[in-house]
Order: C-alpha cells, then structure tokens, then sequence
C-alpha cells in the first residue's frame, strides 16, 4: 500500500495489485446546484428535496457525472501533471447523497510499458463507496505518464 | 436518469482551440426488469479540432422507468 502522505505516485514504484491512496470526498448541495447549471441537468431530484423524498429517496442526489468528476480529480491527485487521462468511465449503480463522506479507491490492474517512447499505460479500477462503505459507482480509468510535465 | 458514462481523451487541447462537438442517437431500446419496462438511451458525443482530428469522445447511457418518477 502507498501512504497517503505522498501526493502523486511516480510509474516506476507501482505494480498490479497496488492501491492508490484512498481519496475522501464531500459533495455539497451547493456543489450540486452548480453541477445542474454547468451541465444543464436540472433534474428535480438533484435540487428538489421535498421532490427527491417523493421519489423514494433520503434526499437530494448526486449527479452520476459529477462522481465522474471526482474519479478524474482522483486521478490528477495520484498521477499530477506527468500522467495523462485517456480513458475513464464509471456505471452510477446507486445514489450517493451530498454531506456524506464518499471514498475514491484505485487499484492498478495492468501496466504497459512502450519501451520504444518510454511511455507507461497504466489501467486502473476505480471504486467510489459511501459512509457505509458500500460500492456505488464502480469505474475504470487509463492514464499514460510519459516521463514529462504536461500543461508548462 | 443517467446510467453511465464512458469518456476517451485522444489528445490535449489547450486554450483557444475551437472544438467542434457532435451528439448522436447510437442506439435505443427497451429491456424488463424488476420495475416493469426500461428504456435504454446512448448517445455518442465526438469532440473534434480544428485540424479535424477527434480530441474526446464520450458515450452515455440513459435510462427511464415506465412509471412517472423521472
């Protein structure tokens, strides 16, 4: 296990099977009244909690998108500006509710190296749970380091 | 409501790039389950530059129940 004092996690330490620092999220419902505009998802049970309780649920929900967003942050905690995000994607099998710790959790399940660029490919499966440590939104994520700083 | 996204990043843009982006219908249809009939939506977004070059691609799936509660 890496500790979580490190802040990005270097290729050449990493092997399959290894889990990344676990990442704790709080979403607020302000978060998620930005969310709606930013993605014009105005779905009542996002900001409607009288709506979202007549809907059978505890409150208002999490956008599916938005816990995306946090496995891409996820990524850029772990990997910083050597890694690039090619592919991510997430199956929102439950709700999560905002004011609730949530956990990211990351574990590499295959690491490709192009000897010929010295780039490294790495997949990762991505987990987010909830307080209760449920799993409700399962995700997988690829990430390329190239050896270089992107974005100077 | 929304039942995943899958999102490819095929190379970095950086600001001023003017992007082109288009939404499909990839495929729509409707599987039983537990809570009566549901209807399946996913759609393609493709991100393109302006040397025609695919920057991203997103595909998404939506779904809705046949009772009213979405």
């Amino acid at each position: 296990m890496t500790t979580a004092e490190s802040s990005t996690v270097g290729s050449t330490d990493l092997r399959v099977g290894d889990e990344l620092p676990v990442i704790t999220r709080v979403v607020s419902t302000r978060q998620l009244v930005q969310y709606a505009a930013v993605s014009r998802d105005f779905t009542p049970i996002h900001y409607d909690q009288d709506y979202a309780r007549s809907a059978n649920l505890e409150g208002v929900v999490i956008h599916g998108a938005l816990k995306t967003s946090l496995f891409a942050q996820a990524v850029g905690d772990w990997f910083g500006a050597s890694g690039m995000l090619t592919a991510l994607s997430a199956s929102y099998r439950a709700v999560d509710y905002p004011g609730e710790p949530l956990t990211i959790h990351g574990k590499v399940s295959a690491l490709v190296e192009d000897l010929s660029s010295g780039a490294v490919r790495i997949d990762i499966d991505l987990e987010l749970r909830n307080a209760a440590g449920e799993l409700t939104t399962p995700g997988k994520a690829t990430v390329v380091l190239h050896g270089e700083t992107f974005g100077d | 409501m929304d039942g995943g996204s899958e999102y490819e990043f095929h190379k970095p843009i950086r600001a001023g790039d003017e992007i082109e982006v288009v939404r499909k219908m990839l495929d729509i249809f409707v599987k039983r389950g537990r809570l009566g009939p549901m209807l399946f939506k996913i759609t393609e977004v493709e991100y393109t530059g302006a040397d025609g070059g695919l920057v991203a691609t997103q595909r998404s799936t939506s779904i809705s129940y046949g009772r009213a509660t979405a």
